[in-house]
């Protein structure tokens, strides 16, 4: 009888949900399955490639390569990537769920369920035994970076468990998304701040864009922004500009639309932390960083700078913007002074010959430190929490579709993708010899048939260098590596990127800091019960629109006084009453159990 | 006695039909409405066993028998989450407009549509009204958005009046997103949702036209007295059908057009259960149970709506 209940409650799910099952991409019939000699998955991914690559993932040159080229038990591998609508992804994986049409071999990048949630509803293979028994590849990583090892884990009934596969790197990588400013306007409306004497600058050859030199200093003494004295003296001079050329619409700066980001980024540089929940280095215990001083500094300085027309009025209205590319087209159209941007906003790239355009050259800012609104806890005290520099990525969970047998060649499988063979061959594409055996329609037809790379000695170290004809941070580059697929490792040392002198400078100006994060890390949120993520959830649910709301109005002066002790006091304590504390007291009750 | 739109038995005294008979005789007929049999049964019976999820903390799975048993602990949850009252508010108020002029806007179109005598570009005109319709949603707020932006044309054409340039989508004063919303709807549906009335006025007799304009009566009057009447059981049930069905079309396009500085004018039922349901792990008996509520709410507004109209119009759905 209750097998009965079990078949029947199970077979009213599908119905009950099956208007949604049209709109997911659906693994169906199609999951593991298994015969002689070729093992076949099903895995979903919340994202492909453009159709006008490849149709679809499964034509990929490296997965292609992989089916045809390596054998693992005895067995080839075919895995069959489902690939989420593009903008429904969260949806998807859902409504996969759901359904129970979920694929074997889940990327949880856009999941809306934990990894944990998952095992403790028996949808996924506990990995604890399997990993170490399958994988040595991996095994020697974590061996090497015990502290990658430790985020891994889950704890489950006080036991800790390997529940996913995740993607790792042999160092943070340093994924471009810092500030950026238009430096050709500071060499033209600026004046050195010690002498007052105009600055000079340009092209050194009027016909090589990367010949700029000039004589900017800023007020800290340096020739590039440190301190948030140094942007509004940049800021001052981004004004001038925008007058002068008669740029109505333009401004100096614009924040996320929320106004806040909740990674860290600029809110780090008043004290530390995020606005969100982070750990405080000095007490060791998660804070809530929506309601201490560091906020109300971080408030006080946007307020400031919105009273004095330095950002953009409508900040809060791109909504459709990520946070490094807010409101891009006046970006490009040389109407914003600063931005949080992209690789391809720095240097010349935005130079299009135009009115406001012409002869523009953006140069990367480091993370600015306080050094003027708050106390003296929140001045002079470097950043320390940034987005995406860890060496663990994204997690990939194998669901119970899959026997044990099958999991087991698949961990074997996905073990090669940790090994330096298999990291080049996902990370880097074909070389030469890979170019010649595979003959991959899309390499030939994209002109790279002799492979993308070489391997060079430098100072001892084997080292990718790409060909001329390779552009490693083009859409076209991701379609040619297995960039998709996340459970593998990352060569990020062994990498030359091929960024030209103002890219570089970019990229270091935003690495200054170096790898450090204080947002929650992923072994805390791991040992999260599934009841308490749900209590989180349910908090965040209302306490997240009030937030947006009242952090955008505080900084255009319209809602809670940010310099008003009696209304800071309140917003503190309507932020309290969402239960915010609640989530505090959770964290930190993980944070305890993973120390 | 009130006349009922139901399906009356006109048979011969003495005689019955068979359904072998029925069949054979309306056997297109059956085979036509197949489709839509199979539809309702596939998406609106089938999962109604799914209810059963708005009083479960429900885990896929466990499944429907395993889940644990809430009772009315997530409707609790819905109905004390802090944004709820505004949600409801915004839901009421946007649903207000569209039963009133998001209704009746099509009505007037397939009346003006219908009484225009050029034939030809009448029908560029109905061509043109129903290109909206086939529009994805995130195209026309697209639209939307750009035409009521700063620079937009519809803000420009508004500032022509002496109305302030800004956002229009921005603005969080009341009425002005209720507004914008109901415009869009209008925009989107008018040309389809007037079809069904054009269809319907083409089919009242011609010979009664020609007999009121002999007895002098005017293009106004012989709307008034010939076409409304004509078609007043179609806008009853077709009314009565959307009153029912108000509570779970408002939202469809907020989600895109909504920001955090007007959630207190914008969020709705629909928007809000996702926040609740989807913000975090995902929360299936949330979600069922505001879709229950919403339901319930249609369906108390359905009878009623039938009721009224019953007593004022003699005629009713049901």
């Amino acid at each position: 009888m209750k097998n009965h209940k079990g078949i029947l409650g199970k077979a009213l799910l599908p119905m009950a949900l099956v208007g949604t099952m049209l709109l997911s991409s659906g693994c169906g019939s199609q999951e593991g399955s298994s015969d002689a000699d070729t093992l076949h998955v099903t895995c979903w991914l919340p994202r492909g490639e453009d159709t006008s690559f490849y149709d679809t993932y499964n034509d990929n040159p490296i997965v292609k390569y992989l089916r045809e080229n390596y054998t693992f038990d005895g067995k080839k591998v075919e895995v069959e990537y489902f690939v989420a609508p593009p903008g429904s992804e969260s949806d998807d994986f859902a409504n996969l769920l759901g359904t129970g049409d979920y694929c074997d071999i889940m990327d949880m990048s856009k999941a809306t369920s934990s990894a944990m949630e998952l095992y403790q509803e028996d949808i996924i293979w506990d990995l604890t035994e399997l990993i170490p028994a399958n994988m040595p590849n991996l095994m020697a990583y974590l061996e090497a970076n015990p502290d990658v090892e430790q985020d891994m884990y889950n704890i489950v009934d006080g036991e800790k468990k390997l529940l996913a596969l995740y993607g790792v790197s042999d160092k943070a990588p340093l994924i471009f998304e810092g500030y950026c400013y238009r430096r050709d306007w500071i060499v033209k409306y600026g004046a050195n701040p010690q002498t007052g004497a105009a600055f000079t600058g340009g092209y050194e050859d009027p016909a090589d864009t990367l010949s700029w030199e000039d004589d900017v200093v800023f007020p800290s003494g340096g020739d590039e922004p440190i301190y948030i004295s140094d942007w509004e003296w940049m800021f001052e001079i981004f004004q001038r500009a925008l007058e002068d050329q008669g740029i109505e619409d333009g401004y100096c700066f614009a924040p996320f639309f929320w106004g806040y980001q909740k990674t860290g980024d600029f809110y780090t540089g008043f004290g530390g932390g995020c606005p969100d929940w982070y750990i405080d280095p000095n007490t060791d215990k998660v804070v809530n960083g929506t309601v201490n001083d560091n906020m109300r500094a971080y408030l006080q300085c946007l307020n400031t700078w919105y009273n004095k027309g330095w950002l953009d009025k409508a900040f809060g209205e791109h909504t459709g913007d990520m946070f490094f590319a807010v409101d891009s087209a006046k970006v490009f159209q040389g109407k914003v002074g600063a931005w949080q941007g992209r690789i391809s906003t720095v240097g010349a790239q935005i130079d299009a010959g135009d009115e406001f355009t012409k002869g523009a050259m953006v140069f990367g800012a480091r993370q600015p430190i306080n050094d003027v609104y708050g106390k003296a806890e929140q001045q002079g005290k470097e950043p320390d929490t940034f987005y995406q520099f860890e060496k663990l990525g994204i997690a990939t969970v194998l669901t119970k579709k899959l026997t044990e047998e099958e999991v087991a060649t698949y961990l074997k499988y996905a073990d090669f993708l940790y090994s330096e063979e298999g990291a080049l061959l996902s990370g880097s594409g074909f070389n030469e010899e890979q170019a010649a055996k595979a003959q991959d329609a899309f390499y030939e037809r994209t002109g790279h048939s002799a492979g993308l790379y070489e391997m060079e000695d430098r100072n001892g170290v084997q080292t990718v260098v790409y060909r001329d004809n390779v552009d490693s941070s083009s859409n076209e580059f991701t379609a040619l590596i297995l960039n998709r697929v996340s459970h593998r490792l990352g060569l990020v040392s062994r990498i030359d990127t091929g960024y030209d002198r103002y890219l570089t400078q970019a990229v270091e100006a935003w690495g200054t800091y170096g790898e450090r994060n204080t947002s929650i890390p992923v072994s805390v949120n791991n040992a999260v019960s599934a009841e308490d993520r749900a209590e989180i959830s349910k908090i965040m649910a209302n306490l997240e629109p009030f937030l947006q709301k009242s952090v955008a109005a505080m900084i255009k002066g319209e809602g809670y006084d940010v310099w008003d002790d009696g209304e800071w006091d309140s917003y503190v304590k309507t932020v309290q009453k969402y239960q915010a504390e609640k989530v505090t007291e959770i964290y930190n009750a993980a944070y305890e159990t993973v120390k | 006695m009130a006349k009922s739109m139901k399906r009356k038995k006109n048979l011969p005294a003495g005689k019955k039909v068979t359904w072998k008979e029925d069949f054979r005789k309306n056997g297109v007929l059956y085979l036509l409405f197949l489709p839509v049999l199979l539809w309702e049964l596939l998406f609106h019976y089938l999962p109604l066993p799914g209810i059963l999820m708005a009083f479960q903390d429900y885990s896929v799975n466990k499944g429907l028998f395993g889940s644990k048993w809430v009772g009315l602990g997530n409707f609790v949850d819905l109905f004390t989450g802090t944004g709820f009252p505004l949600a409801f508010r915004n839901t009421l108020a946007m649903a207000l407009l569209s039963l009133t002029f998001g209704f009746f806007a099509p009505i007037l179109f397939a009346l003006v549509l219908t009484t225009y005598p050029h034939k030809k570009s009448r029908r560029g005109f109905q061509l043109a009204s129903y290109m909206p319709n086939f529009v994805s949603a995130v195209v026309m707020c697209a639209l939307a958005t750009e035409f009521l932006s700063e620079k937009g044309a519809v803000t420009q054409l508004l500032s022509l009046l002496g109305a302030e340039k800004q956002n229009w989508l921005a603005n969080p004063n009341i009425p002005v997103f209720w507004i914008i919303y109901t415009m869009i709807g209008i925009w989107q549906g008018i040309g389809w949702g007037s079809i069904i009335y054009v269809a319907s006025i083409s089919n009242i007799s011609g010979e009664l036209h020609e007999a009121a304009a002999i007895d002098g009566a005017n293009r106004f009057r012989r709307v008034w007295h010939i076409t409304i009447p004509g078609i007043l059981p179609l806008v009853i049930m077709m009314w009565t059908m959307h009153i029912g069905m108000v509570f779970k079309m408002v939202g469809t396009n907020v989600l895109l057009l909504y920001m955090p500085q007007t959630y207190d004018v914008a969020d709705v039922l629909s928007t809000y259960t996702y926040r609740m349901s989807f913000g975090g792990s995902n929360n299936y008996g949330l979600s069922t149970a505001s879709g229950l509520f919403q339901s319930v709410m249609g369906l108390i507004l359905l009878l009623t709506s039938n009721r009224l109209n019953k007593k004022a119009t003699n005629y009713s759905l049901f």
